[in-house]
């Protein structure tokens, strides 16, 4: 039996970070990362099963340091391990791939998302970016990260870049 | 056009994806008939007023949403969950 | 001539150098230069110079630049001078000068309203080949370069609580109000600065000039962090739920605009007013003016359009003008009240005005005049509250239209647009508006001191038209005078609707905001109607003309739609695999071999390497759902036909899915992972779909079912391995023996110590298996795969060999189930559980889609001389005429199979399965193929399915 020994590769691996006028886009490695949908009527049971690791459940549109709402009854869960719960529970750390932009990110957005990113921190939304399904928070007044699936990460790269090109355009 | 979804807040109307008559949420039971199938499965009103449509929030929370809206003056009059209709 | 020193850089109109400042308006600098013929009118070629000062000029239409990035139709009081910059004039050739189709106005006696319509009539054969190339040829204004705009364009979205369109008095004053009160406000203006109005006109607030207010102002909304000002940007559309559409122009090399979507909770239309002019005899020389734009020439941009100026109108604007115009040392040789009855009956002049003849009190007289400035009294700019339907009413005391209250929901107007003319009448107005939006939006508004300003109310006595030989023109764009709607008024067209139609009046880019007013009440004389019962005709979207490359900005090449890469992608491109595109996904069609020149021979290696050794190929394009909860063997029971709570763990099934109304809506395996725990494959094409559907079943018509679906296509690589050689391949590639996974079943697995999931599964009709890693190792694996299965005499196969493998083995994809067939189509009808509900069963029991006489998929071979077969093909009965009556069916796959030595296809055809055996007639008229062929079974390879189970 031979030995394979398999190697992990970014979304991006190698195309970032790169600066485009006022625009900087980073990778962000997103590890390990679960979906949680509760099953009917379970969701407090999930709550506390997970704050029992110090997961705070997120409100619908928010996120916390180690979870983030994802959509109707669906919250991704960061970290290596979540505790049993009454919920379907699976691994997506591979499913996405995630852009930090730093630096007029609410303007590169404005030109892609058709959302209003007026918010506080740590607001997050569900939308599209382009034509992509899209996960985006609001980091701070400058940072937004954006969440798309990893087979189009080249088209949100190539979206942003093009949104950040036209913003450097108007100097 | 925008959408008030009960989960998200107002969106823009591209991350909906319409279906039509919310008329799908009444399905007949498997024996009740070819005439309340067809019915079910074919025939809509085309009203110049009030509408029931199914959305879907597809580019947002992925909720089925019922919106109830009037077509000649396009002011949209309630917008619910559909599985909470259906209930 | 300029009435200040400047600095000047150069720019050219029609290749002759000039000297502009950078940033004024390219019809100031052509003004200050002198230049007053500007632009050929579009129907008679009228010599025509510039008219207005904003955007509603009718006359100066211009192409800015040349090539691939040439602007058509851009109006010269729009576009701003910077250096270089070339215009060039439209509709004229050989030059503006001496143009040969002003032939046309020496035939306007024929050429009146609706002569189209009556003219080209007949002889029928005529109209294509003489009459349409030669109008085509005479329309249209600037024209495009026909090469892709290479210019910087963007869509972007805004949002806010008060949207205040226009950046005059009132929206300065709507805006301050608002912004105080602590909403976010966003101002947007058309012109480059704030001030509306008061940029071109001597007014006084609070006893200094007008424009130190506006300055003050200003700066005091730019400080603030709830305010956003977009000048240069005219908002366009007023669209549903209190969007609205806005175009900016941003001019820089390589210009960028910018289409905005803007959406407001509440928004304050102070879109100000538009100059209306008075139809008298040949009013449309260069040199005949608005009042209010020779104002803003002198006032705001220092140019003085004449020296010999006369002012003719109908309002205190005429005293107001005159004064002006003096003020600058301008001669103004002749007021003309058209209140009191005098009216200026004839004009002088070919490319420009050079005389006027002044009826007064029954007296004519001619005077010497190198500007006439007009003014006919002012409208309302309403147009944005027509957009949902709203009509404007009639106002009386400003002889015009204003705007219905409540015409578009969340939207109010102030100011001049509201009907108020006077500036201390704005702001007031203004303000009280603001106030109401304010405490609408449940906040408490600021009270703002308001300024002292100019409050001398408007008077005005109509004046639409007056007496005297010669045509008096209304809509300069398009060419429409006075005759002509009296014409279509007395060939029966009276309602405003039919008028605008048979005449083409209001139809032009500029939609007629200089004329609309002018000719309706022109129509409402003519038909004895009062002008209100005339009423208006529809103002839609988009207020002033939109570049198409702006409202489609980044959805050009690679932004049209999104690409979607498998983790194999680069490795694919690397070996020269051809990508071709599966929806938005990218796969590899074949992987060409040193020495093959055709696909076709790559094809023929890789089908025959996977039926004699081992494949590997990349399918997680493949839709893959994760199903869980107690319900969710029940959720999978409705939404496929046949049974899976019967599934055992670790085994995997074949299901069929229906649409409700009992068409086939895709296919997939099912692997079921635990008691309460599935995943679910979908074909490629039908992943997305899938996904809705089965949320859809959950949220909408299942309810009861406690289940959760999420996608995890994205987190999974999975490869399949096909072929004889496909266990051993395993067997030495993963961490553990595989000889034990039965057909459909699977098995977790790990693979150099990485967890997956390992399916054994077929779609080529060998023993294959389908392997599945995080996707972060996909690019590893693969590599890993080409490297196992080359030592094995194996290799990659692609979308090719796919596809001739499953055509030989029968199976189906979306080319078979294209939304039209059934399960009993396809032979799969025992597949519908009778015992149980499911979606479509119902409807699919319909005795019309299991009719014995319906097409039916089979197999075909060719038995003739023509050996070439193709997808899309129809089928006759042998020796029947190749007609659409005579058709029996149509092929729907076609490969060439290696294995048997013949092209095989698969098809539909009436009765088919009754028919095996029966040579019949393909003829595809498209690709002029014409073959026998003979049906047979659709499973054309190892019927028994002996190699599949090893």
């Amino acid at each position: 039996m031979c030995v394979v020994k398999l190697t992990s590769k970014l979304p991006f691996d190698g195309a970032l970070p790169c600066d485009i006028g006022p625009v900087s886009l980073v990778e962000v490695g997103i590890g390990p990362m679960w979906s949680v949908a509760p099953f009917a009527g379970r969701q407090a049971d999930c709550v506390t099963a997970l704050s029992k690791i110090g997961v705070i459940w997120p409100d619908v549109g928010r996120c916390t340091l180690l979870s983030t709402w994802f959509g109707l009854d669906q919250i991704m869960v960061f970290g290596s391990t979540v505790p049993d719960m009454p919920a379907a529970v699976t691994d997506q750390s591979d499913a996405w791939a995630c852009i930090a932009i730093k630096g007029a990110a609410i303007d590169v957005l404005a030109r892609l998302a058709p959302v209003d990113l007026r918010a506080t921190d740590d607001t997050v939304w569900r939308t599209q970016v382009g034509h992509m399904p899209a996960h985006i928070t609001r980091v701070s007044a400058d940072v937004y990260e954006v969440m798309v699936m990893r087979s189009m990460a080249q088209t949100l790269l190539h979206d942003l870049t093009r949104a950040a090109t036209g913003i450097a355009a108007r100097g | 056009m925008r959408i008030n979804c009960p989960t998200c807040g107002e969106r823009d109307r591209r991350e909906f994806y319409y279906v039509g008559d919310a008329v799908a949420l009444q399905r007949p039971a498997p024996d009740a008939g070819l005439d309340a199938w067809d019915d079910y499965v074919h025939l809509r009103d085309n009203p110049a007023g009030q509408t029931r449509d199914l959305w879907h929030h597809e580019g947002g929370c992925g909720a089925w949403l019922v919106v109830t809206r009037n077509t000649v003056t396009h002011a949209i009059a309630k917008v619910e969950m559909a599985r909470e209709v259906a209930r | 001539m300029r009435l200040r020193d400047v600095d000047t850089v150069p720019f050219t109109f029609d290749g002759v150098t000039y000297q502009g400042v950078v940033g004024e308006t390219l019809a100031a600098a052509l003004i200050a230069n002198g230049v007053r013929l500007v632009a050929r009118s579009f129907k008679y070629h009228r010599p025509r110079g510039i008219m207005g000062a904003g955007s509603e000029e009718p006359n100066a239409l211009v192409t800015i630049g040349s090539g691939a990035d040439a602007e058509p139709n851009v109006r010269a009081t729009v576009q701003l001078v910077y250096e270089g910059l070339a215009a060039f004039s439209q509709n004229a050739w050989p030059s503006l000068k001496s143009d040969v189709m002003a032939v046309n106005d020496l035939a306007s006696p024929f050429l009146g309203a609706g002569f189209y319509y009556k003219t080209f009539m007949w002889p029928k054969p005529f109209w294509e080949k003489i009459y349409e190339p030669i109008i085509r040829r005479a329309a249209g204004l600037g024209g495009l370069s026909g090469q892709p705009d290479t210019d910087v364009h963007e869509k972007p979205y805004a949002f806010c609580d008060v949207l205040v369109i226009g950046g005059g008095p009132a929206g300065l004053m709507a805006a301050l109000v608002a912004a105080k009160s602590g909403v976010d406000v966003i101002l947007a203006e058309e012109d480059t600065a704030l001030g509306g109005r008061l940029l071109a006109e001597l007014e006084d607030i609070d006893g200094l000039p007008a424009m130190d207010w506006v300055a003050e102002v200003a700066a005091d909304l730019r400080d603030m962090p709830n305010v956003r000002i977009m000048t240069r940007t005219t908002v366009t559309g007023a669209y549903d739920q209190g969007t609205f559409g806005a175009h900016e122009r941003v001019e820089r090399d390589g210009m960028t605009s910018a289409f905005w979507r803007i959406v407001a909770k509440r928004s304050i239309l102070c879109a100000g007013a538009l100059e209306r002019g008075i139809a008298f005899p040949n009013n449309d020389r260069p040199g005949i003016m608005m009042a209010g734009a020779v104002r803003a020439y002198v006032n705001r941009w220092g140019v003085a359009p004449g020296a010999r100026v006369a002012v003719y109108g109908n309002t205190a604007d005429v005293a107001r003008t005159a004064r002006d115009l003096t003020v600058q040392g301008i001669d103004v040789v002749a007021q003309i009240d058209a209140a009191k009855g005098a009216a200026v009956v004839a004009t002088k002049g070919r490319h420009a005005l050079s005389a006027i003849t002044v009826l007064r009190g029954g007296v004519e007289e001619e005077i010497a005049v190198d500007c006439l400035a007009v003014t006919g009294g002012w409208n309302p700019s309403v147009h944005l509250t027509c957009h949902m339907n709203g009509r404007p009413v009639w106002d009386d005391k400003i002889a015009s239209f204003v705007p219905t209250a409540g015409a578009i929901p969340g939207m109010v107007t102030a100011g001049a647009c509201h009907g108020v003319f006077d500036t201390m009448g704005c702001l007031a107005d203004a303000a009280q508006i603001a106030e109401g939006v304010v405490r609408d939006l449940k906040l408490k508004p600021a009270q703002i001191d308001l300024p002292d300003a100019d409050a001398t109310p408007y008077q005005i006595t109509p004046v639409w038209s007056v007496a005297g030989k010669g045509r008096k023109w209304i809509d300069f764009q398009n060419d429409v005078h006075v005759k002509d709607i009296n014409l279509a008024a007395q060939e029966g067209f009276k309602s405003v609707e039919h008028m605008k139609r048979y005449t083409t009046q209001g139809m032009a880019p500029d939609q007629g905001k200089s004329s609309n007013v002018v000719a309706l009440a022109v129509l409402a004389d003519v038909t004895g109607r009062g002008i209100p019962e005339t009423g208006t005709t529809t103002f839609r979207p988009p207020y002033v003309p939109v570049p198409i490359a702006a409202m489609g900005a980044g959805g050009g090449g690679k932004g049209f739609a999104p690409e979607r890469f498998t983790t194999s992608h680069d490795a694919s491109v690397a070996a020269a695999a051809p990508m071709i595109e599966a929806g938005l996904w990218y796969r590899p069609s074949y992987f060409p071999k040193t020495g093959e020149r055709t696909w076709r021979q790559s094809c023929d290696r890789e089908v025959y390497m996977v039926r004699n050794a081992v494949g590997v190929c990349d399918v997680s394009t493949l839709g893959k759902i994760d199903i869980q909860g107690q319900d969710a063997a029940a959720l999978l029971d409705f939404v496929y036909t046949n049974t899976f709570s019967s599934l055992k763990v670790g085994r995997v099934r074949y299901g069929l899915m229906l649409r409700e109304d009992g068409h086939v809506l895709d296919d997939g395996t099912t692997a079921r992972l635990g008691d309460d725990h599935f995943v679910m494959t979908t074909t490629t094409a039908a992943a997305g779909l899938v996904m809705r559907h089965l949320e859809f079943v959950l949220q909408v018509l299942r309810s009861d079912l406690n289940a959760r679906v999420i996608s995890v296509t994205e987190q999974w690589a999975q490869f399949a391995i096909a072929g004889p050689q496909s266990r051993a391949l395993l067997n030495g590639l993963l961490d553990a023996p595989v000889d034990d996974v039965p057909f459909m079943g699977w098995r977790d697995v790990t693979v150099g110590g990485i967890a997956g999931r390992l399916f054994r599964i077929s779609f080529s009709g060998e023993m294959a298996f389908e392997l599945a890693v995080p996707s972060r190792f996909g690019a590893s694996l693969w590599d890993a795969l080409n490297d196992a299965a080359a030592a094995l005499g194996g290799g990659a196969y692609g979308m090719e060999a796919l596809n001739v493998l499953r055509i030989e083995k029968g199976f189906i994809t979306h080319a078979e189930i294209h939304g039209r067939v059934t399960a009993f189509d396809i032979g799969m009808d025992r597949m519908i559980s009778r015992k149980k509900d499911c979606v479509g069963q119902t409807m699919a029991a319909r005795s019309g889609l299991m009719d014995e006489n319906r097409a039916q998929l089979v197999g075909l071979r060719p038995v003739g001389a023509v050996k070439q077969l193709s997808a899309g093909a129809h089928l006759f009965e042998s020796g029947a005429a190749p007609i659409r009556e005579n058709g029996q069916g149509y092929i729907t796959s076609v490969g060439f199979s290696p294995t048997l030595g013949s092209t095989i296809a698969l098809g539909f055809l009436d009765r088919g399965r009754a028919r095996h055996g029966e040579v019949i007639r393909m003829v595809d008229h498209l690709r002029d193929l014409d073959a026998q062929v003979v049906v047979c079974d659709p499973v054309f390879f190892d019927p028994e399915g002996d190699r599949v189970r090893g």
